[in-house]
């Protein structure tokens, strides 16, 4: 991931110069999402955005997470109170990045260096990290890769059966990201859709008994997405990995 | 925005890129997950030593199993990467947010992780449901995965 240019904040200690992603505290050659649209929205509506294209998009809403329907001009919120949150992420662009090991030990911030970049009419000296568009305290998931329609393909199971006119990505050894999996329909093919004249994607639940659905085959270390055969006219599988920081581990009982 | 700091990607002119072709803009916040807040990333291990209660016959039950602190005084952004114990790999062995963990001897005996986020706490419960008459979902000595994150941005 490291580039030749861009700006790095190392880890104390650390050189900014020589040292890898997992010495930085921040770089801007991580491929980190980013928050495009942020607007609390009353549904049924369809939210116009002028991104220009088919946005990876989430809406909170009673504390669950949904993932709505979206064409590279709209973004379908049911009805109800939701917070629509999408990101700098274009579903209809292939795009992958190397993957970087994760850190084996915690660490790292210091609260006398760094960067931070505050949000308009905000104090620079918050300790309210909403306040900023930019922090070297916090972390976000990353890109991993994005797989479209251009690599649909069949994909052998671990099981030996073969799925057709599936888009497939074999993650990191021993590692399962997070995966999004969208299929994409031409104008007038959804009932019920957006309807605005632009493709539809929409939302692959995983191991759904509906298509779109999405998979993710462990003994393979592969997540795939499969569409209903000769229906869907686009696909995305999207893949994010963890922020470049130590999870807690956390065992329980019950 | 007229001021801030742009990086575009490499061969594209930050002044005039697009969006999607910066990887950084003061225009676009990234998402934020606190590096010094011990619950904003876990991998959660929940192993169950004790079978949540059964829902008597044409009823559901919600059962609390565990819960945190988020540390923050407002509902954050919480997502969720479950790996389920009874999945199989191309039959929900992970899902993301809540979804169905178990069943009994049919579908309509079933066991599900619900997960919930408050102005203080993110809990875990399960709700056992039983519509006609069978063997319940049997949860005890199984172990659930759960990966979490814990954002600063509000729900």
């Amino acid at each position: 991931m490291a580039q030749d240019f861009g700006i790095k904040i190392s880890k104390p200690r650390y050189s900014a110069i020589d040292g890898g992603d997992i010495d930085m505290v921040f770089s801007s050659s991580w491929p980190s999402i980013s928050i495009a649209v942020d607007e609390t929205v009353t549904g049924p509506t369809n939210l116009s955005h002028d991104l220009g294209f088919p946005p990876l998009t989430f809406l909170f809403g009673g504390g669950l997470r949904l993932f709505p329907n979206v064409t590279k001009d709209h973004i379908q919120v049911p009805s109800g109170d939701y917070h629509v949150i999408a990101y700098n992420l274009d579903l209809s662009v292939e795009k992958e990045y190397p993957f970087v090991n994760p850190p084996a030990i915690a660490g790292g911030y210091d609260s006398d260096y760094g960067i931070k970049i505050v949000k308009e009419g905000k104090d620079i000296d918050s300790t309210d990290m909403r306040d900023f568009v930019l922090h070297s305290r916090c972390q976000a998931p990353q890109v991993l890769a994005v797989k479209t329609e251009t690599s649909i393909g069949d994909y052998v199971r671990s099981d030996s059966v073969t799925i057709n006119n599936a888009i497939s990505y074999t993650n990191p050894q021993g590692y399962v990201p997070w995966v999004f999996g969208y299929a994409g329909f031409n104008p007038g093919v959804l009932f019920g859709g957006i309807g605005d004249g632009n493709v539809e994607y929409v939302f692959g639940l995983y191991a759904s008994q509906a298509y779109p659905r999405t998979f993710i085959d462990k003994t393979n270390n592969t997540a795939y997405i499969t569409t209903s055969p000769g229906n869907a006219d686009y696909a995305s599988l999207v893949i994010l990995r963890d922020p470049l920081f130590v999870a807690a581990e956390v065992a329980v009982t019950y | 925005m007229d001021y801030g700091i742009k990086v575009s990607d490499e061969g594209i002119n930050a002044l005039e890129a697009t969006g999607q072709e910066l990887f950084l803009s003061i225009g676009t916040p990234q998402a934020k997950l606190d590096t010094t807040n011990s619950v904003s990333f876990q991998n959660i291990s929940i192993t169950f030593v004790n079978e949540p209660p059964d829902a008597p016959l044409g009823t559901s039950v919600t059962t609390l199993i565990y819960e945190f602190d988020h540390g923050y005084t407002y509902k954050p952004q919480i997502w969720n990467l479950v790996e389920n114990p009874s999945g199989t790999p191309f039959a929900y062995q992970y899902f993301q947010e809540g979804g169905i963990v178990m069943i009994g001897s049919t579908t309509t005996q079933w066991a599900t992780i619900d997960i919930e986020v408050t102005a203080s706490k993110v809990k875990y419960s399960i709700t056992k449901g039983n519509y006609i008459a069978g063997t319940p979902p049997v949860l005890l000595g199984s172990t659930l995965k759960i990966r979490t994150y814990v954002f600063v941005d509000e729900a």
